[in-house]
């Protein structure tokens, strides 16, 4: 009985160190990633972070971005476009290769193509709304 | 356990850019067709129709030149990949992307062409020319001459601008 118990909790903290690991190697790879990204929450869009080339490429600051909702930031140049993608994602987890025009802080307009997918991840306290729940590489 | 939450990953390929390229192309019509989406999307663009007439423009435009764009077989005596090589001795931070119908196995062992990267198969199509532009302009290098390009998932590859026996001569001399 005691070796079952031994050997269960062995299996439980090994479990949460490469749950630990994952979570790393996601972090690394979003903030070193040259390609923009962006983290929402799902049902607000209020931005939960972005990485460093997000910053550069489109000169916003993450204090200015991060806790508010994407369509107050006036970044999209179109406005039915967090709506269609709304509806998609009703559909699909992933959409690939959509066309999307943006405003940069300084106002110009870049034009790029999205990928988006929706995940799951640990540590959300069932108030997306208030940009928490996901640590922040 | 805390809850789980869903959340939205949004990846945004960034298109458009204001660098200065050089396209180098025989085919008149994909020559006009590259030039004019490169135009469309901010690029300033030079072209010529042959080695030699790339070589001109170079001469002339060559320092504000970000990227050439050539296609690696051309009539008229000087091909694409000469070209570049020739470019590169000038400015070894050009970057470079060759175009071409042909395998990029042509392009021989010291030249190591990564489809999306720094090559890209005919038939061109627009988006493939727009990402890989953009793939190419974002390639990095260090001060050893041996460059290192971002693939479209981050990975990194090498890019020799020499054989490997001139690198790897270049990096016991740094």
């Amino acid at each position: 009985m005691a070796c079952i118990l031994i050997a269960s909790f062995w299996w439980v903290a090994f479990l949460q160190r490469r749950v630990t690991q994952t979570q790393n190697c996601f972090a690394t790879a979003f903030k070193a990633s040259p390609i923009p990204v962006a983290i929402l929450t799902r049902d607000e869009h209020a931005v939960l972070d972005v990485n460093d080339s997000f910053m550069s490429q489109f000169v916003y600051r993450r204090r200015d971005v991060v806790s508010r909702r994407f369509r107050d930031l006036g970044i999209a140049l179109d406005g039915q476009f967090l709506t269609r993608m709304q509806r998609m994602l009703e559909k699909e987890s992933s959409l690939r290769g959509m066309e999307f025009r943006l405003s940069t802080a300084d106002g110009k307009e870049r034009f790029v193509l999205l990928s988006v997918e929706m995940i799951d991840v640990e540590g959300g306290d069932g108030d997306s709304d208030q940009g928490r729940g996901v640590g922040r590489p | 356990m805390s809850k789980a939450e869903t959340v939205i990953v949004t990846k945004a390929e960034v298109l458009d850019g204001h660098e200065t390229i050089l396209v180098v192309e025989d085919e008149d019509p994909l020559r006009r067709m590259i030039a004019r989406t490169l135009e469309r999307f901010g690029y300033t663009v030079h072209f010529a129709e042959n080695g030699l007439a790339g070589r001109e423009v170079w001469q002339s435009d060559g320092a504000h030149i970000d990227l050439l764009v050539t296609d690696m077989m051309m009539p008229g005596g000087l091909n694409g990949m000469e070209m570049s090589q020739e470019f590169l001795k000038d400015r070894p931070d050009l970057r470079v992307l060759y175009i071409s119908g042909y395998s990029p196995d042509l392009a021989g062992a010291d030249h190591e062409l990564d489809v999306g990267v720094n090559f890209l198969p005919k038939p061109v199509n627009n988006k493939a020319l727009l990402e890989t532009v953009r793939r190419s302009l974002a390639r990095q290098s260090d001060d050893s001459g041996l460059f290192r390009v971002m693939g479209p998932t981050g990975q990194s590859h090498g890019f020799q601008t020499g054989s490997p026996a001139d690198a790897v001569e270049r990096r016991l001399r740094s």
